[in-house]
């Protein structure tokens, strides 16, 4: 059989095509996404697009709101974006990273106070273990949420809140026989996200250079379920009319009458953002400014022992020009570096110098970065390095008497106006406690307790669901609106025979202005003791009606609060235990830095290495909803694992250390003179050899 | 090595040192070693007709304190180091105590000892005035012990001051280490020494 050779011709026209079509990918693939590569700041006029991917014309009356996932999204790697460090909790494949700070659920109606990760942090609960779907954590949380995440409930992910849910109240329903209930409201929930949109990642919460964008307004908006127009009013485009939580579970717009569309939110764009193009001018910056972080990332104490707000210095290195992004950088796929010594940046690159020992010191590389100085700590024995962080010596406040109350922008909302920031709203989280890692590394952390209402079976204890346990526990404690767990708990009045058992009959009927100071802290105890009393009553009762909703068979219904777990003992009394779920949950904190004049032990040595300094002796108090008279307090030794016999026998030696010093040179003296002495006999002696010889 | 060992930090988990680390173990072997090695030979060596030189209680009374000290200072860190790759907890603060004996002894053994250590090349009639305490061997050991311990506590102190930075007390923590084994070597091979001198051995 004859081969026909192939036609040179067609051969070099199949070259060709192949050729372009190659290029048109390639061509393709470079231009998806829309870069600069310049430092100069890009000016963002640009066409918005709605989660249809439709343009919006911003003077229509019925525009939608913009999705930034199709208005940033078409230039820049919205997919890429959303796997970053503050978007990825939820989705399974993210690295746990050093434990942070938790999401804590509170419900000031039960005394609740429970730490939630996606991460999988020891000492905090996932949310769906909880019965707690991606939809109660937006409404919860999505304050201080930059969008992603538990907002845009992915059927495809692994951590998919919602399919894991189903799972979850699977095995709960299994347990608990309220499958129909707990379905029924996840669909509800689930159904929901149709008519509410998805949160999206707002890339404006961080790279807004616009004074207007409003975090309240953002929140407005996620209250009111209207998660899909929160970009829209945060950054200030649009006003909206109208709330999707106001709308039923079955409404559907494509099937309600016209006229009942209008019950959907409204969004009105306003005209001066809008240019005759029809689009709108993004002010954005690369680098977040520090007030996008200290949005989420701002803390405050609270109490007694604590000064003014005023008196509180920034972190020394704002103070000295460097931005929070300087060091907490990322790149496009924000993976933002956390800063913190042996952190694995998911991209592979070395983040070593990013980190306080790696700036400041010189490790795996060269240090100096940004013209860190270095510190000399001069007379300070190596082995500190070794034994304590950087953040033990110059993080966060200096270590005092007692650990003081904290509250922080993720657990109290801080950065939102309210009326109601006192120090006694919950959660209880206080600050610096030193705790050492599982290195023997001693670090300053935050610190919180636990609170829940759960069951115990055998020695493991599960939290309920919190509004599982509200319904359960609503008429018992009957928390009023406005007021907290803690207060209705402290709200007893005195009877008069009570009063006249304190002050005597004749004093017992003035008014309260009219009584002494020392009458006053004697009623005052003894309201303390009432208190005390009708919590136990109430507790016992709790527990009592907790029992119907256990279903679970063995288990018993438990408390958990301020250190301590509460059960029903065989009289049906209430006693406490003691329980792993009780143990508080820590992390570490890495600012505010001090100044260097300002860091622990630069006075010298013995302002740690002496009998009762703060560092080992402190007190840490566990604070939590639930009266207690007697709460746990640890030492700060105690939390740290140290023995005290050593710690105590090693700050009593620091006594002695100078009149070592003088001794030890005294006596160096006489060595060396004697050293001497005989080096220039033995020299002159060999002399004397030679001369002979 | 002293520069490589200053700008790496993770050295500092160990207290400089691997190489130490490493080190350490050899040398006290070979010491030991030796001093067996030559105790094997000294077996089968004739004994010495000199006569001993006697030592008083003082005498004895500082030797021995010297002893106690450098071997506690040599086992707390010794120890340490081959064991946990550092030194801390009660082997330090063993350590501490042992250094406030050691500081306290040393002057005493210098003068005390110092003449019966001397180099003398030339015996004079008016210095030959009974049994020498110690042949050359322990004489040079004596004066690396001192020399040692001398430069082992100057470290020490200096590292108390606020003088020095991290990197200098790095070096002056290397100095310290090698000057202490230096110390701990001569006390091992002195105290042969004498042993055999009063075994009549030597």
């Amino acid at each position: 059989m004859a081969m026909h050779a192939l036609n040179p011709r067609c051969f070099g026209c199949a070259v060709c095509v192949i050729a372009l079509l190659s290029a048109a990918v390639v061509r393709a693939e470079r231009s998806r996404f829309s870069m600069t590569h310049s430092r100069s700041q890009y000016v963002h006029w640009v066409t918005l697009y709605d989660a249809d991917e439709k343009t919006i014309d911003p003077t229509d009356p019925n525009a939608k709101p913009y999705s930034p996932v199709h208005t940033c999204g078409r230039c820049h790697d919205y997919e890429a974006i959303g796997r970053g460090h503050h978007f990825n909790a939820i989705h399974g494949q993210a690295s746990a990273g050093r434990p942070g700070e938790p999401w804590i659920w509170t419900d000031t109606r039960t005394g609740t106070q429970i730490p939630l990760s996606y991460r999988d942090w020891s000492g905090t609960y996932r949310p769906e273990e909880l019965g707690i779907t991606a939809w109660d954590f937006v409404l919860q949380f999505g304050r201080h949420l930059p969008g992603g995440g538990p907002g845009e409930p992915r059927a495809a992910e692994g951590g998919d809140a919602g399919e894991s849910k189903q799972e979850a109240v699977g095995d709960e329903d299994a347990a608990n026989g309220e499958a129909g209930d707990k379905v029924a409201e996840e669909d509800r929930a689930t159904g929901r996200w149709n008519l509410s949109g998805h949160l999206a990642v707002d890339c404006m919460i961080c790279h807004t250079n616009h004074p207007t964008f409003s975090q309240e307004a953002w929140w407005e908006q996620i209250q009111k379920e209207n998660f899909g127009w929160a970009s829209t009013a945060a950054l200030g485009l649009a006003n909206i009319d109208g709330s999707v939580s106001e709308l039923p579970d079955d409404f559907d717009p494509a099937t309600v009458e016209e006229d009942s569309r209008d019950q959907l939110p409204k969004t009105r764009y306003a005209p001066l953002r809008i240019n005759a193009q029809k689009k709108v001018f993004f002010d954005i910056v690369r680098k977040p400014h520090d007030d996008a972080c200290y949005y989420c990332h701002s803390n405050r104490f609270v109490g007694e022992n604590t000064g003014e707000e005023w008196t509180y210095d920034e972190d020394v290195h704002l103070r000295a020009g460097i931005s929070c992004t300087d060091c907490h950088r990322n790149g496009l796929e924000h993976h933002t570096v956390r800063g913190y010594e042996g952190e694995l940046h998911p991209s592979g690159e070395s983040v070593a110098t990013l980190s306080c020992r790696g700036c400041h010191m010189d490790g795996e590389k060269a240090g100096g970065r940004m013209g860190a100085p270095k510190p000399l700590h001069k007379g300070l024995p190596p082995i500190h390095f070794e034994k304590l962080s950087c953040t033990a010596c110059h993080s966060g406040p200096r270590p005092g008497e007692e650990a003081l109350p904290l509250q922080t922008a993720l657990a109290h909302g801080l950065g939102l106006p309210s009326h109601h920031y006192g120090p006694e709203i919950p959660p209880g989280v206080v600050a610096p406690v030193f705790t050492r890692d599982d290195r023997h590394v001693l670090y300053p952390h935050r610190m919180v307790w636990p609170a829940f209402w759960g069951s115990m079976k055998g020695d493991a204890i599960t939290p309920l669901n919190p509004e599982t346990a509200y319904g359960a526990l609503r008429r018992t404690f009957r928390v009023r609106r406005g007021s907290t767990f803690t207060e209705t708990l402290k709200d007893v009045r005195l009877s008069s025979e009570d009063k006249k058992s304190i002050l005597g009959e004749k004093r017992a009927k003035v008014s309260g202005s009219e009584l002494t100071e020392e009458e006053k802290a004697k009623l005052t105890v003894l309201e303390e003791t009432r208190a005390l009393e009708a919590f136990q009553k109430k507790l016992v009762e709790a527990l009592g009606q907790l029992k119907e909703v256990i279903e679970d068979e063995g288990a018993e219904p438990v408390y958990v609060a301020g250190g301590k777990a509460y059960r029903l003992n065989s009289d049906g009394a209430a006693e406490t235990f003691e329980n792993p779920a009780a143990a508080p949950y820590a992390w570490k904190l890495g600012h505010d830095v001090r100044p260097a004049r300002w860091s622990i032990g630069v006075k010298g040595c013995y302002e740690c290495h002496a009998v009762g300094t703060p560092l080992f002796e402190g007190k840490v108090t566990a604070l939590g909803p639930a009266l207690d008279r007697e709460p746990v307090t640890y030492a700060m030794y105690e939390l740290a694992g140290f023995n005290k016999t050593k710690v105590d026998a090693w700050n009593q030696s620091f006594q002695r250390r100078t009149a070592f010093k003088w001794m030890g040179f005294m006596s160096m003296g006489i060595v060396g003179l004697i050293l001497f002495s005989y080096l220039l006999l033995g020299v002159s002696g060999l002399f004397g050899a030679f001369r002979r010889r | 090595m002293f520069t490589h060992i200053g700008v790496l930090f993770s050295d500092v988990a160990g207290h400089s040192g691997e190489s130490f680390r490493r080190n350490l173990a050899g040398l006290l072997i070979a010491a030991a070693a030796v001093i067996a090695l030559h105790w094997c030979l000294s077996l089968r060596g004739r004994r010495s007709a000199n006569a001993k030189a006697r030592w008083n209680r003082w005498e004895k009374l500082v030797y021995l304190g010297a002893m106690v000290s450098v071997a506690v200072l040599g086992f707390t860190s010794f120890f340490a180091v081959l064991r946990y790759g550092m030194l801390s907890g009660w082997l330090l603060f063993a350590h501490m105590f042992g250094a406030g004996l050691f500081v306290g002894v040393l002057p005493f053994l210098s003068v005390t000892w110092c003449e019966a250590s001397r180099f003398e090349g030339h015996r004079t009639a008016a210095r030959n005035d009974g049994p020498r305490r110690f042949f050359w061997f322990p004489k040079l050991m004596f004066w690396m012990i001192l020399l040692g311990g001398f430069i082992v506590t100057v470290t020490m102190l200096l590292s108390m001051l606020p003088l020095l930075g991290t990197d200098g007390l790095i070096q002056l923590l290397d100095i310290h280490r090698y000057a202490g084994l230096l110390v701990v070597v001569a006390m091992m091979m002195h105290g042969y020494c004498v042993a055999l001198q009063r075994v009549g051995w030597r």
